[in-house]
């Protein structure tokens, strides 16, 4: 009986040893865990414009719908003649002195400031008063087919003119507005002018 | 983590191989440059961190020896993207990193000696992006590593 004892004894111990063996090669001293982390940038479509008085001075875009448009400085043209038909060119503020010359002084200076490239678009709020056109032409760096023909100004956002599909952040884009007249009436009348950029 | 602090993921693997997965985070910038974004738990808005009240990992250490915490991302963040971690503890522990701390691809300890009775760890994450980021997606694996001390 004490013999019989004795061996059950010694199996408990050699199961107990083994048990803690294994035990101790299953355990470790090292854990990892891991995870995904995603990282969402959204486009972000951001410009700026700068104008005849100082070409290193932009103002940012911030709007982001027609009503919430950030507005730049007005600019005029300043017939001398009902019939006019040599086009004539903008002036910012009213002053000769920061007038349009063409595509090296253009009216606007737009600057991608987003972190994709970005469609521009123009395009006047309503028809300008009778007898009087209004165009429109772009030139640019290395952007995608920019609208190098002078084009009348479309009406409304619908009929916007498409400056260029597509400016890269590092590019700038040269906006040039001109305008004659053709038997207009005498007069002061103003129109806004909307600039619109989208991601691409 | 936010959904639930009181279900735990046991976790198991003993390499990066067969590290343990749970749920991934995400960090959604609205504008650009933005600092200091909190993440979200499965990109749910209602699981977000927030501080350390509610913080993206509660560790709890569940061996029966002291660990360090320490972290890493498994390849190089998106241009533009940081990510900064600190921890708060309770219990018993060495250090606790309190101020924020850039991660990258090699382990970073943020928490040396907590002990395995009563002791937790908090863990926040922040993400900036510069003006430099570009529109993306991406998801990039980060790693826990718990080590004996």
């Amino acid at each position: 009986m004490e013999h019989k004892k004795m061996k059950s004894f010694l199996f408990s111990m050699l199961l107990a040893v083994a048990l803690m063996t294994s035990l101790g090669f299953a355990a470790s001293n090292t854990y990892y865990a891991k995870t995904v982390v995603y990282f969402n940038v959204p486009s972000d479509a951001t410009f700026s414009i700068a104008m005849p008085s100082d070409y290193a001075s932009f103002t940012s875009i911030t709007g982001t719908t027609e009503g919430g448009a950030t507005a730049t400085d007005w600019i005029s043209f300043n017939f001398s003649d009902g019939t006019q038909a040599a086009l004539q060119e903008p002036y910012q503020l009213g002053s000769a002195g920061n007038a349009q010359a063409g595509a090296t002084q253009p009216i606007f200076y737009i600057d991608n400031t987003g972190n994709t490239a970005e469609k521009f678009e123009i395009y006047v709020d309503s028809s300008v008063p009778s007898g009087i056109s209004l165009y429109v032409n772009a030139t640019c760096g290395t952007c995608t087919s920019p609208l190098t023909t002078l084009t009348l100004m479309g009406v409304a956002e619908g009929s916007a003119n498409v400056l260029t599909t597509s400016l890269a952040t590092t590019d700038f884009l040269n906006v040039t507005l001109y305008a004659n007249t053709s038997a207009a009436a005498d007069g002061i009348s103003s129109r806004t002018v909307y600039l619109k950029s989208t991601a691409v | 983590m936010p959904s639930d602090y009181s279900s735990f993921t046991n976790v198991s693997g003993e390499n990066e191989t067969d590290a343990t997965a749970y749920d991934w985070i995400s960090f959604n910038f609205t504008e650009r440059p933005q600092y200091y974004v909190q993440p979200y738990q499965l990109g749910n808005a209602t699981n977000t961190q927030n501080g350390a009240t509610q913080p993206i990992f509660l560790i709890d250490n569940v061996g029966n020896v002291n660990i360090d915490l320490s972290f890493r991302f498994e390849s190089a963040l998106p241009t533009g993207i940081t990510v900064e971690g600190n921890a708060s503890c309770s219990g018993t522990y060495t250090s606790c990193q309190s101020s924020s701390i850039e991660l990258n691809t090699s382990y970073i300890t943020l928490v040396e000696n907590i002990s395995y009775t009563d002791s937790f760890a908090n863990i926040t994450l922040y993400s900036n992006m510069s003006s430099e980021a570009t529109p993306t997606t991406t998801g990039i694996t980060l790693y826990i590593k718990g080590v004996e001390s």
